[in-house]
């Protein structure tokens, strides 16, 4: 009797999973089992197809491979290497400037599959084999099957430059990076819709994090273009604006990221103006009251960061010096409390960590 | 004159003297032109003088019969067979810019007519908007001499010279019509027409041409790549005029005005090109010359305009550089026994408009200089200095030259000279970016140089060496994250050799020739303000520490045959020597017939270009044409 009852309850268990409700908020699949690797995005100069995935060893003591790609799949990645993602088997690639989005194991960094997507920054995984793909240069997000490897349907936004997007409590937020744009909006992921958008009164959103109370930051601006950069706390449920921050004019605030707890805001700022001890990587609270004046990390004169991640283990916190991206970059290891620890050589341009 | 001319070698005036002064007294114009363009023709119509105070400098030429041909060829193409440069191609149908002794192109002056050519705002010369047949002739002096010709001249300077003025008591007609076409649907055509008075005289000379260099590339490792967005379509004209007025005065105009419309091919990494470049230019220039007895007053004003505009459509990209310069020059020149006195004040102003922001500079210079020859002319030495105000910063320049004819034949030369770069309005003003508290790039350069010639019966040969030094101090360089920035970063060390051969004879009326040039140029990065700076020790990027060329003739009965190789050393692309492009040889024949009627003649000439279909990158990711043919007929009356 308790087996048939077992068997009725595993049935109406199937059944009910077999007809889950279409509402079900899609989630992003688990990182990849942890191994301590960490890769590194090389983007290359733009226009000499010389990006490079960088593999820096769990054991720190070893070197760096500088591009694991080509030696593994024995051809280069191509012009302006973006972004990596995990899509639940494999490594999703990003290369902007080729126009193409290579799947790799992310095991042994073979080579699966290759599609052609136009200037793709981005790719969020949302669930039942579908991901999408932020565009540069367009009003375009591509919707993909993770299985066929295609492009099944494309999403039009009213600004161009959809860049940063996050998957949040079921929605996939985006942010187009465009400098008349002042909203974030929200894509219903399972219905392939824009559902609507939040007006974040602060124009060119760019990036986008969740912190540990569910709350959303968000990095605005293009300064070249006029927009002073500016950071955002949005509750995402009720559209309230919790905090905004306006940094000053000649500043470039960009690669914003939450350590291992997501109680501290990290980010990385440039002032060109404002000479040695101005530019490096910042932190602040998610609770603080005003921006830091000085930088946690200060970058030395003519030192321009270009890559900042946060360990989630170890919490140290990976920077990136691309070297006038003449030249091979260097990835540079501090402790959380800001000691160096260690530097690799990498590609030319490290613009992004990775964190296996 | 066979197409390569070393300059300041007496012996060489000498024997040509005589027939120099014949051809003077030549009847028509016509047949000088004709002269000038067919290659079997010993010796050309033109005198060929030294600049005053170049007297220490090494300075090869590049005659009338080699930059226009039936066949047209790119002025890159000439200048790497001929000439000990670097041409840095920037992939088919990109810009091409030139490199002396391992300067950048900024560092590279090209004159026309004494005024720079080079775009105020980039601070450098597109090659491949220029077209060989509108010169009479090209003249490389190689190593800086700013004292002489200026900012901007630290690897060397390449003068683009028009067609002379010739006056004739009977006027006279003459010209040539030049019909091509060949691989990849090129159709090209150049036109001239001259007419000489007693009083007055003109020349026009059109061009056009058209070409799609679409193709399928197959890499040694990789998958196939279609070339296309390749179309290339080139035309303009070059007109001048020339009036003698009274009291000896001569009065010149030039006016140069080309278009260029071209589609960027995608890069082996790009999955496809939609890029357009159209560049527009108008060159408008005034002389005024005098020579009275043992004086000579040069005065000379220009304006130029240069339009380049870049659409990406892939990209939303959208840009327009709009460029102005008025040029303003006084020479004066005055010769006493067994040398000469010049001095020289140029004026430049240029403007520069871009994203609706207009830049400006003002540079203004006063130089002076003397040249005298010592021991019956054995030893000849040659100083100059120069003021030269940019902006309101100055900066002087000195510059001492010598050369030694320790025996007949032989020849020894010394130069030191000061380097010096002022930065350019994209370097300054460049918006975001630009800097406007960069220094000039500046140093000091240095070179020795021996030649021997040798000459039996009517076989003619030479060997020149050439060891060349440069230090180069805040030398700029682009730096940054999402906002690039000049800097003043480095300190380069430039140090070379260049060795030239040519031997030639005669046998039975036909002519045999043979002629080589090799470079080595290690320009390295010895100091840099930048953290941990992994080029320190390494050489600049794009800059090959070797280049070698080899070319030979035979020629008789109208009949020519030619065959040049030219290799191009393997090159870094980044500055820490981590990456590099391969070298190569690339290989070309050609071989032409003229035919003389009366007062006529018709010139046929068949080239081929890349011989061995070699496989090469011109940058990376960009590469060059295959094998392709280009065939030619040149009337001319």
């Amino acid at each position: 009797m308790a087996r048939k009852n077992c068997i009725a309850i595993a049935a109406a268990l199937a059944l009910l999973w077999g007809c889950k409700n279409p509402d079900t908020k899609p989630v992003g699949p688990v990182a990849p089992a942890a191994t301590g690797d960490v890769l590194v995005v090389c983007e290359g100069s733009l226009g000499n197809g010389n990006s490079a995935l960088t593999k820096i060893p769990a054991d720190s003591a070893q070197a760096a491979s500088e591009d694991v790609f080509y030696a593994i799949n024995g051809q280069q990645l191509g012009d302006i290497f973006q972004s990596i993602s995990y899509t639940g088997k494999e490594l999703a690639l990003c290369i902007n400037n080729s126009d193409r989005i290579y799947f790799i194991n992310p095991s042994d960094y073979r080579l699966q599959h290759t599609i052609s997507v136009a200037k793709p920054r981005y790719l969020v995984p949302t669930g039942g084999d579908r991901a999408y793909v932020s565009s540069l240069f367009s009003n375009r997000v591509f919707v993909l099957d993770l299985n066929a490897h295609a492009i099944t349907d494309t999403l039009f936004f009213p600004y161009k430059n959809p860049e940063g997007m996050l998957l949040h409590d079921g929605l996939l937020y985006v942010a187009a990076w465009d400098t008349a744009n002042a909203f974030l909006y929200r894509i219903n992921p399972v219905q392939k819709r824009v559902a609507d958008s939040i007006y974040l009164g602060r124009r060119a959103p760019q990036t986008i994090l969740a912190d540990k109370a569910q709350n959303l930051w968000i990095v605005s601006g293009n300064d070249p273009q006029g927009v002073r950069p500016a950071l955002t706390c949005l509750n995402p449920k009720s559209g309230a604006i919790l905090a905004q921050y306006d940094f000053p004019a000649g500043k470039e605030v960009m690669k914003p990221c939450l350590n291992p707890t997501r109680d501290t805001l990290y980010w990385l700022s440039v002032d060109y103006y404002g000479g040695a001890g101005q530019s490096g990587v910042f932190r602040m609270p998610i609770t603080a009251t005003a921006l830091p004046q000085t930088p946690f990390v200060a970058a030395e004169n003519l030192q321009y960061f270009w890559a900042l991640g946060i360990q989630p283990g170890t919490g140290n916190i990976f920077i990136g010096d691309p070297k006038g991206f003449t030249q091979r970059g260097e990835a540079l290891m501090y402790n959380p409390a800001g000691a160096l620890l260690k530097r690799w050589k990498t590609g030319v341009g490290p613009g992004a960590f990775y964190f296996l | 004159m066979r197409c390569l001319y070393l300059l300041n070698k007496k012996f060489l005036l000498k024997k040509y003297r005589k027939a120099v002064g014949t051809l003077l007294l030549l009847p028509t114009a016509a047949t000088a032109q004709l002269r000038d363009t067919l290659p079997e023709q010993v010796i050309s119509g033109k005198r060929i003088v030294a600049a005053p105070g170049t007297a220490g400098l090494k300075t090869l030429s590049i005659d009338s019969d080699r930059l226009l041909r039936p066949a047209l060829t790119d002025i890159s193409r000439i200048l790497t067979e001929n000439l000990p440069v670097f041409v840095r191609n920037t992939g088919i149908n990109g810009p091409a810019t030139l490199s002396i002794r391992g300067a950048s192109a900024a560092q590279s002056m090209v004159l026309w007519e004494g005024i720079p050519l080079q775009n105020p705002a980039m601070g450098l010369t597109d090659l491949s908007l220029l077209q060989s047949g509108l010169f009479q002739n090209i003249r490389l002096t190689s190593g800086g001499s700013p004292a002489l010709w200026g900012s901007g001249n630290v690897g060397g300077v390449l003068q683009l010279e028009s067609e002379k003025p010739r006056f004739s008591q009977i006027p006279e007609t003459g010209g040539f019509i030049g019909l091509g076409g060949g691989s990849f649907g090129l159709f090209n055509g150049m036109a001239g027409l001259r007419r000489s008075g007693p009083k007055t005289s003109w020349a026009v000379r059109a061009f056009g041409s058209r070409a799609d260099y679409s193709f399928d590339y197959f890499p040694e490792n990789g998958p196939q790549k279609h070339i296309n967005n390749a179309l290339a379509k080139q035309y303009g004209f070059l007109a001048q005029g020339a009036q003698q007025l009274q009291n000896g005065f001569l009065l010149r105009q030039d006016v140069w005005a080309m278009q260029s419309q071209r589609g960027i091919p995608p890069a082996l990494f790009e999955a496809q090109s939609v890029k357009q470049q159209r560049d527009e230019a108008l060159r408008i220039r005034l002389g005024l010359e005098k020579t009275a007895g043992r004086h000579e007053l040069r005065i000379a004003g220009a304006f130029m305009r240069e339009n380049l505009f870049y659409e990406d459509a892939d990209v939303k990209l959208e840009s327009a550089l709009r460029t102005a310069t008025f040029f303003g020059r006084a020479q004066y020149e005055y010769r006493f026994p067994k040398g000469r006195f010049f001095a020289d004040a140029p004026l430049q102003y240029s403007l520069a408009d871009t994203r609706g922001q207009s830049f400006s500079q003002g540079r203004l210079a006063l130089a002076a200089g003397a040249e005298k020859s010592f021991w019956n002319e054995k030893l000849t030495a040659s100083a100059a200095l120069r003021a030269e105000n940019t902006d309101a910063k100055t900066v002087v320049l000195p510059g001492a030259n010598l050369r030694w004819r320790v025996l007949p034949g032989s020849l020894l030369r010394a130069s030191v000279q000061r380097s010096y770069r002022a930065p350019t309005l994209s370097e300054l003003y460049y918006f975001p970016g630009g800097n406007q508290d960069l220094k000039p790039e500046i140093g000091w350069s240095g070179e020795v140089g021996a030649r021997q010639d040798f000459r039996k019966n009517s076989w003619q040969a030479s060997v020149e060496a050439t060891a060349f030094y440069r230090d180069i101090r805040d030398w700029i360089i682009w730096y940054g994250g999402a906002i690039w920035t000049p800097h003043n970063i480095a300190r380069v060390h430039t140090k070379g050799l260049e060795l030239e051969a040519e031997g030639r004879g005669s046998f039975s009326g036909n002519e045999i020739g043979l002629r080589s040039g090799f470079t080595y140029t290690q320009a390295q990065t010895v100091e840099s303000a930048a953290p941990n700076d992994g080029s320190v020790g390494c050489q600049i990027p794009h800059t090959p520490l070797t280049t070698g060329r080899i070319s030979g003739w035979i020629s008789g009965k109208g009949f020519r045959l030619e065959g040049a190789s030219v290799y191009t050393g393997y090159r870094f692309i980044t500055a820490d020597e981590s990456a590099w492009i391969p070298g190569y040889w690339l290989h070309s024949a050609s071989a032409s017939y003229a035919l003389a009627l009366r007062k006529q003649t018709l010139h046929f000439e068949l080239r081929c270009n890349n011989l061995s279909n070699e496989k090469y990158l011109s940058v990376a990711g960009r590469p060059g044409l295959p094998r392709h043919f280009v065939a030619g007929v040149m009337w001319g009356f």
